[in-house]
């Protein structure tokens, strides 16, 4: 045995190695593991599980030590949310929460009124889609003459843009429908929930639609100028293929957003399921009618808007 | 073929060309070469209508494409026009690129605008691409696509704005060796270029603009090695110092 090499036996201290400094890391476990239990439930518990973490892990790479301090500390933090648990599960089966899902979840008068629910979400889908045609029609017509060569076209259209983006869409579909009745043209609710809707999302689709035009490289316009196709020739088979292609994603979650908006025709009397919704509500005295319109929407938007990030990865690898 | 008279060109307040005249005969190579700024492609712009003069006369075959009235989409289908960054439609195949002018254009019957176009691909050297997509061409092979779809409206001038400026020392040679062979076959061009070899072999005018003015216009060789005007002296020395 040379010098130097001290040989510890067992139990007795070995110079350096003995009382070594104790992790402040793991203190700090231990003493959130009883304010877990005590004055400060959750966040303490979790606390002292986590400095348990970061102690145990610097205890490893240093000499420190404190390993059974942090574990004490993890243990009682454990302990905590495992009360806090409890806890939740006594609160649970009390009146507040009992109510609570009474009335949003009230499987029977949820269960009853799908039909009718049903009935009212087509004319929601039916007011979206035939708006929706309209709309990417007027909506490219507006954005091409927002790009008019003729200064005054342009001025026209920048206005109607303007005007139109800075008003509600509830407001716009009043004035619409309660406007043109007065001016003794006969609307259905229906027609008029269209017209408005197409008016006010053509606005905003003819700025997409013109985003992307314009971000079609000036180059492209003049090649097929130069072999003799003349603007609206070239607008069609080289600009606009390219263009639509890039403003899909935008497009495609206007639609979903102009889904959505169809139930502000609900407030002219259009019985799309936002109104039907209501009106059980209205007999039942639970809100749980609203709870099934929900589910309703979110039927077809949340696949939508899976759609339309698939639609965005497909896009971009194409590019 | 080409008239240009008194040619005046303005971006608000910058006077990008002072008055140009020239002539562009049958069948001539017109090889336009100078500094940066010079107004060589304004100039070339000019006369497919991609740029409004300011003032002055264009005629191209008699037509006077200044004049307010005139069809300017008419006269493009005479004037064939090659890009720097060849703007080929990315959407479409080549041979889609090279049908699509006479197809909507010209209202040719579909096989038959098919065949032309192939047999025009075969020309530049890419009849094996014909249904390849821009995408997967290389710049020179764009380049010649490119060629071959102006060539397709049958034009009686082209037009090549710094064609090989964009592309890799290697893949220049292909399109000028395109260039040369539509040259020999009688093809009047209007080459805006740096590629001085090119003037001399080929060109059978090379034109010296600086600061939107003709400064020089003769035959390559006259000009290459007996230039006039010292402004020519001082860009010749400077270029093919380091040739």
């Amino acid at each position: 045995m040379g010098e130097g090499l001290d040989v510890r036996q067992y139990g007795e201290p070995v110079s350096e190695f003995e009382n070594p400094d104790i992790s402040g890391w793991a203190k700090a476990s231990l003493i959130m593991g009883i304010l877990g239990m005590t004055v400060i439930p959750v966040v303490g518990a979790v606390l002292a599980i986590v400095f348990a973490r970061i102690a145990k892990k610097r205890i490893l790479q240093t000499d420190l030590g404190g390993a059974g301090l942090a574990t004490a500390g993890q243990t009682l933090g454990i302990i905590g949310l495992v009360l806090v648990v409890f806890a939740v599960y006594v609160i649970i089966n009390t009146e507040g929460l009992r109510k609570f899902i009474h009335e949003f979840f009230d499987m029977k008068t949820l269960g009853e009124s799908i039909p009718k629910l049903a009935r009212g979400f087509l004319v929601t889908l039916e007011l979206a889609v035939i708006s929706e045609f309209f709309i990417l029609i007027f909506g490219l017509l507006v954005a091409l003459l927002r790009i008019s060569k003729v200064k005054f076209i342009r001025f026209i259209a920048a206005v109607y843009i303007d005007v139109i983006r800075g008003l509600p869409l509830i407001l716009q579909i009043f004035i619409i429908y309660f406007g043109l009745t007065y001016l003794g043209l006969n609307f259905s609710r229906f027609v008029a929930g269209v017209v408005s809707l197409t008016v006010c999302y053509a606005a905003y689709e003819a700025e997409i639609f013109r985003a992307g035009i314009e971000s079609i490289h000036k180059g492209q316009m003049e090649a097929s100028r130069s072999l003799g196709m003349t603007y609206l020739k070239s607008m069609r088979y080289v600009v606009l293929p390219q263009a639509v292609r890039r403003v899909i994603p935008p497009l495609s979650n206007e639609f979903i957003m102009l889904t959505k908006d169809t139930a502000l025709v609900a407030f002219i009397g259009l019985s799309e399921v936002f109104l039907v919704g209501k009106e059980i509500m209205g007999k039942e005295f639970v809100i749980a009618p609203l709870v099934g319109v929900a589910l309703f929407f979110l039927l077809v938007t949340i696949p939508m808007m899976r759609g339309v990030q698939y639609l965005e990865k497909r896009l971009a690898r194409g590019d | 073929m080409i008239r240009i008279v008194g040619l005046h060109k303005k971006f608000g307040d910058f006077d990008a060309l002072k008055g140009i005249d020239l002539d562009v005969m049958p069948q001539q190579v017109v090889v336009v070469v100078g500094p940066s700024g010079s107004g060589k492609s304004t100039m070339l712009r000019c006369i497919n209508g991609l740029e409004q003069a300011t003032r002055g006369q264009i005629l191209v075959e008699g037509i006077d494409i200044t004049h307010r009235a005139t069809d300017i989409n008419q006269v493009r289908q005479k004037v064939g026009m090659v890009f720097q960054s060849f703007n080929l439609f990315p959407h479409l195949t080549a041979i889609k690129n090279v049908t699509l002018a006479p197809l909507k254009v010209k209202g040719i019957d579909h096989d038959e605008a098919d065949e032309k176009a192939r047999e025009l691909l075969k020309k530049v050297g890419l009849e094996d691409k014909a249904d390849a997509f821009p995408a997967h061409l290389s710049g020179g092979q764009q380049q010649r696509v490119a060629i071959a779809r102006a060539l397709a409206m049958e034009p009686d001038v082209m037009l090549f704005d710094e064609v090989t400026s964009a592309l890799d020392p290697e893949l220049v040679k292909e399109v000028l060796d395109t260039m040369q062979s539509l040259a020999r076959e009688g093809m009047t061009m209007v080459v805006v270029t740096h590629e001085m070899g090119f003037a001399k072999e080929v060109g059978s005018r090379l034109i010296f603009m600086d600061e939107g003015l003709v400064v020089e216009d003769g035959l390559p060789a006259d000009v290459f090695n007996n230039p006039q005007h010292p402004r020519t002296k001082e860009f010749f020395s400077k270029i093919l110092s380091h040739i």
